[in-house]
């Protein structure tokens, strides 16, 4: 009988109120590799950060190997055995092969009482420990010049040396092509077979369905599924992760008459991002796009409005003129509004008021003799308080006070001007409440149904499957699929998921 | 009042500058109580005059720093104005063409500061430490470290003459001030430049062109230096190449103390001007008091570190 190397039970963990984890739980056995499974906000992520130390857990809790233990930091997380391979590569890429393997743990010598690093012994032990793993490779070289899955390798024996028990791998494939892929899983089987648990957190359910024993799938915090993978099917684990439609979240659809286009591309390649692109965007729908980690999702929209610049080859038409994206400024002047995904960073000014972040991007509307017309500012900021229901004192309140779903109300409505056609927006409902967010929705719709175009991009399949009037699907930087009709969100998952061995090989 | 509700006041945009003017009336309360001299129509206007120049330079470094940038080599330019102006006037025997050669000087100082810091995108600091260090060193070799007289009188009038008794230095630095205020809170510059040093990134999404709002500020900022160099020169009556250098720290002093913030997008030019009267106050007073001027070296030091404190403090309140 195999050994039960970690147990977490009614682990709660709530950000300012609202819970998101709830009474969740997670066992894994030595020489197991568990599949995390769940859609964006289900929280995977929190849960794993809770067991490497890196959040607190408000409730419930974690027995390694039977005894109950206390994590308050990585610290104790790795002295506990607990090695997390984060989605970012956390290497030192000027460091030697072996200094990057047994960092913290150098082994030395002393030469007239002086401590030195042995670096005989560092050579012996890395090169034995990266051969245990199938990688034989010369360990003096600099870590950049190793391919990206012989650094994720590394960076696995790394957590083996530091004797870890349980390893956590939070999508390590996202920038691996499938024959890496393959090489990383080999060693993965390797490492498992030597006892150690692995949590293995992934979108790609071809993956977790080929190295994975067990599955379990988190829903809003919650435990809604635990599977064996040699019994299961895709379709059973894509149900439970994706649960009972929330349909009333989403507003009814319109039927389509207008077939005018909007805009086009036409065999567009952003460099090194997203390749040979074609799709027609159609006057006053919402065309969603959705897309995984490394889909190039993330890059399409800011592309699009001229963020990274003339970066393209390839031809954009906007409501029939010729577009070149050059800068935001240009985007601009062809009626495009761009929101991008990350509000903090990004969105908003967040020592300005309300209003000045409502009136910003179209200024020269509220200019007279070019002195500000704090008048009309006031009036149009209103409105459009009024109108999306953004809770606040009045219109001269600091944008920081705001809650993330009003500052957000206020970032849609400042594009909100008859210059504005085209208004692209990134992750629409990120860090956004429920009540919010159907509001947001809604709003969205109903500009449609005024005659906006609107792009929307987002790695949430249920809001691009309950938002969108058609829908693409992008995959490691290609266009995967455009599904004109009616479609289920598992083929959206799917399609998205999907290895793109065939076509790439 | 408990501590939630001190900071809440103090996150009010009004509260700096009503603070500021809370704190100059006890000074100025305090200094009539010490100094039998202090309090009078005359030593106000003294206090004007010894304020003006530096408080041109703040007001152009205040959207500056609001902007997201810092001119550290302001004073130095205008050091080099006032070399410029002799050796020009020498060459087109003209004072006024001299006064708007040196003036085109500090447009392209400032003009270099900010290609350096915006276009290319070198950290400011260093950047205008450096022309700070170059202009410096141009006005010693030009002048060999000594000053240059430069008495004459329709231009010594600028620094001199009075209208309705008040100093003219004093009303071209208020004439100054009321345009930039104006600029910033009434135009579209305005806006973008406290968007530009709020949120760069975001600024430049929403379509606000950042790098030119922050260019034409260094300019701005440049060509504050070469007026204080030209208002300098004529109140003296002569050019020292380093006769401006010493006050940076009292500009930059002046523009944190009025509540701008380093990080950028917070500020008003109301509150660099109660600052600088403020500074220029306190060492006017302690001079009437016999003060060394050492002493207020470290008092002006010590003022600084308080306002930046303040200015953290506030940031995380």
């Amino acid at each position: 009988m195999t050994e039960v190397l970690l147990e977490m039970n009614e682990i709660r963990k709530t950000f300012s109120g609202v819970a998101v984890l709830d009474n969740a739980k997670l066992e894994v056995k030595s020489g197991e590799s568990v599949g995390l499974l769940g859609s964006n906000g289900a929280g995977k992520s929190t849960l794993i950060k809770i067991l490497s130390g890196i959040y607190s857990k408000d409730k419930g809790r974690i027995k390694i190997k039977g005894n109950e233990i206390s994590i308050n930091n990585p610290s104790d997380a790795i002295k506990n055995g607990i090695g997390l391979l984060p989605q970012e590569l956390s290497i030192h890429t000027e460091l030697s092969v072996a200094e990057n393997l047994l960092m913290g743990n150098l082994p030395t010598k002393k030469i007239l009482g002086v401590e030195f690093t042995d670096k005989n012994e560092l050579k012996n032990i890395a090169t034995r420990e990266l051969k245990n793993l199938g990688l034989d490779i010369d360990v003096s070289q600099q870590m950049k010049n190793l391919s990206l899955p012989e650094q994720r390798i590394v960076e696995i024996a790394r957590a083996m040396v530091s004797k870890a028990q349980i390893l956590i791998m939070d999508e390590p494939t996202a920038a691996l092509t499938s024959k890496e892929t393959e090489t990383l899983f080999n060693v993965l089987e390797n490492v498992r077979k030597t006892g150690v648990g692995i949590i293995y957190i992934s979108h790609y359910l071809d993956e977790v369905f080929d190295i994975c024993q067990k599955i379990v799938v988190l829903r809003d915090g919650l435990n809604v599924g635990n599977f064996e993978t040699s019994v299961s099917n895709h379709n059973e684990v894509l149900a439970a992760m994706l649960g009972s439609a929330v349909e009333d979240l989403y507003p009814t659809k319109k039927e389509f008459e207008n077939n005018d286009i909007a805009l086009s591309l036409h065999n567009v390649t952003f460099s090194n991002q997203l390749f040979d692109l074609n799709f027609n965007i159609r006057k006053g729908e919402i065309f969603g796009v959705f897309g995984l980690l490394g889909s190039g999702l993330e890059e399409l929209g800011r592309n699009i409005y001229g963020v990274n610049g003339r970066n393209q080859k390839g031809q954009f038409k906007i409501f029939g003129e010729k577009y070149v994206p050059i800068n935001p400024r240009v985007g601009k002047k062809f009626g495009i509004g761009f929101i991008p995904a990350e509000r903090k960073t990004e969105g908003i000014l967040s020592e300005l008021s309300l209003r000045k972040n409502i009136t910003i991007p179209f200024i020269d509307n509220f200019l007279k003799n070019g002195i500000l017309q704090e008048n009309k500012e006031k009036k149009f900021s209103n409105k459009w308080i009024e109108e999306f229901d953004i809770k606040c004192l009045n219109s001269e309140q600091l944008f920081k006070f705001l809650s993330g779903g009003n500052q957000q109300k206020a970032c849609i409505a400042r594009w909100l001007v008859e210059e504005v056609k085209l208004l692209i927006v990134e992750e629409p409902t990120r860090g956004v409440d429920l009540g919010a967010r159907k509001e947001i929705y809604s709003k969205l719709r109903d500009l449609c149904e005024d005659g906006l175009t609107i792009l929307v991009l987002s790695s949430d399949v249920e809001e691009i499957h309950g938002l969108a009037d058609r829908y693409m699907v992008l995959n490691r930087g290609k266009i995967k699929n455009i599904f004109e009709g009616k479609v289920s969100v598992e083929t959206l998952m799917a399609e998205a998921g999907e290895n793109i061995k065939e076509i790439t090989n | 009042m408990n501590e939630s509700k001190i900071k809440n006041l103090m996150k009010q945009s009004w509260s700096g500058v009503a603070m500021l003017s809370l704190f100059y009336i006890v000074i100025v309360i305090a200094f009539s109580l010490m100094s039998p001299w202090f309090f009078s129509f005359n030593n106000a206007m003294n206090i004007g005059i010894n304020m003006s120049y530096i408080g041109i330079m703040a007001a152009a470094g205040t959207p500056l720093i609001i902007a997201g940038g810092l001119d550290l080599s302001v004073a130095a330019i205008a050091g080099l104005t006032g070399v410029l102006i002799t050796y020009a006037f020498g060459w087109f025997d003209n004072i006024w063409i001299a006064v708007i050669f040196s003036l085109i000087f500090g447009i392209l100082a400032g003009s270099l500061n900010g290609l350096l810091a915006t276009v290319l995108k070198f950290n400011p600091l260093i950047a205008t430490l450096g022309t700070m260090s170059i202009i410096t060193g141009v006005s010693l070799v030009l002048t060999g470290g000594l000053t240059r007289s430069m008495m004459l009188p329709e231009f010594n009038y600028i620094g001199v003459g009075r209208i309705f008794n008040v100093p003219l230095p004093l009303i071209i630095m208020l004439l100054f001030m009321i345009i930039l205020w104006i600029m910033m809170s009434q135009t579209k510059v305005g806006r973008f430049i406290y968007a530009s040093g709020n949120n760069p990134d975001a600024s430049n999404l929403l379509g606000v062109p950042v790098v030119r709002v922050q260019f034409y500020m260094y300019v701005l900022s440049g060509l504050s230096g070469a007026m204080a160099g030209v208002l300098l020169t004529a109140m003296l009556g002569a050019a020292a190449p380093n006769a401006a250098g010493s006050h940076l720290l009292t500009i930059i002093a002046a523009i944190i103390l009025g509540g701008t913030s380093l990080y950028g997008g917070i500020g008003s030019v109301w509150g660099t001007l109660f600052a600088v009267l403020i500074l220029g106050t306190i060492n006017n007073g302690l001079t009437l008091m016999n003060v060394s001027s050492y002493w207020q070296d470290v008092a002006k030091g010590a003022v600084l570190i308080a306002a930046v404190g303040l200015d953290q403090w506030r940031m995380r309140a």
